[in-house]
């Protein structure tokens, strides 16, 4: 009956909560509750998201309270949960994507005794990181509520299949430049350090030009 | 609309790092060395070859997440949904 019936009526606070109680046990899902009374105070602590229409006793009892006093805050809290749940993932996949992508290429330009220079990382960090931080968390939510719904795990196979993906990708093409650059008639050697075990790296074509693929 | 911001900073920017006469202070300040031999031949034409790999790269990561992770990612939810409704199934037919 949990799994078929969409209407309950006549229901005392003990029952809502029960209700509430059951579905999480039966659905193994998350369950959401919207009341507007004191009544509802039970399920609505019950729930794993409890929002109240009330700014009296309800209000204690939920996570969240509306000023509108009708259910379209529950569409409200769907889009903007959805809209964290995805820029969380999105930041991860990002820092993840980032640490690789500099890994393939700092070990690349370790290979030939190079390094990206202090004022390349300083691009980076402004021109690529600043304003992706700061656009990423100004970005609100979608518009509308959709069908699709964004993954509940980190460690899931698509968003590894994503991240291993454009890192291959990233990776086959900073390759590719790497040697196409050697390969050119202006191309020179970087200068190689000194015998000093802290060496200080020189601007080479190869940092430039892994400096220019990979802020793309 | 402030995520797309930042890409067409990120996208003017880029592009201009690649595109940057050889004496502009600006490339010197990054570290981007001139395309040009010691005997004063410049070869800016292979900005444009290094400026459409880039934009290739780009494309290529794009279509990777548009076709293959999102087939992946049908596969994998379509996975989850079907052992989600088996074990409904098995507890249904349990009652």
């Amino acid at each position: 009956m949990l799994a078929k019936a969409q209407v309950y009526a006549r229901m005392s606070p003990d029952d809502k909560a029960s209700l509430v109680s059951s579905l999480q046990e039966t659905l193994n899902e998350q369950i959401g509750m919207c009341g507007d009374g004191a009544n509802d105070c039970g399920a609505l602590k019950t729930a794993d998201v409890g929002i109240s229409l009330s700014e009296a006793e309800a209000s204690i009892a939920a996570p969240f309270t509306s000023q509108v006093q009708d259910i379209s805050c529950c569409v409200t809290m769907l889009r903007e949960g959805r809209a964290a749940l995805t820029t969380s993932f999105q930041a991860f996949k990002f820092i993840e994507l980032y640490s690789f992508i500099q890994f393939t290429s700092v070990i690349m330009l370790y290979c030939i005794n190079a390094n990206l220079t202090d004022s390349q990382f300083l691009y980076i960090d402004l021109v690529a990181l600043l304003p992706l931080a700061i656009f990423q968390a100004w970005t609100g939510s979608y518009g509308k509520l959709t069908k699709e719904v964004p993954t509940a795990t980190l460690f899931y196979f698509p968003v590894l299949v994503s991240v291993f993906t454009s890192t291959f990708i990233q990776l086959g093409f900073q390759l590719w430049l790497f040697y196409d650059i050697r390969q050119q008639p202006f191309y020179k050697p970087p200068v190689q350090g000194g015998d000093s075990i802290e060496t200080e790296y020189t601007d080479s074509y190869e940092s430039g030009m892994l400096l220019q693929l990979t802020n793309f | 609309m402030p995520y797309l911001i930042s890409l067409i900073i990120l996208f003017i920017f880029d592009t201009a790092l690649v595109f940057l006469p050889d004496d502009n202070p600006v490339l010197n300040f990054f570290g981007v060395l001139p395309d040009a031999d010691d005997d004063g031949n410049a070869y800016y034409s292979y900005r444009y070859k290094v400026y459409a790999i880039i934009l290739l790269n780009c494309t290529a990561t794009w279509v990777a997440e548009k076709l293959i992770v999102r087939y992946v990612t049908s596969v994998a939810d379509a996975a989850v949904q079907k052992k989600k409704d088996g074990e409904f199934d098995r507890m249904m037919a349990r009652f």
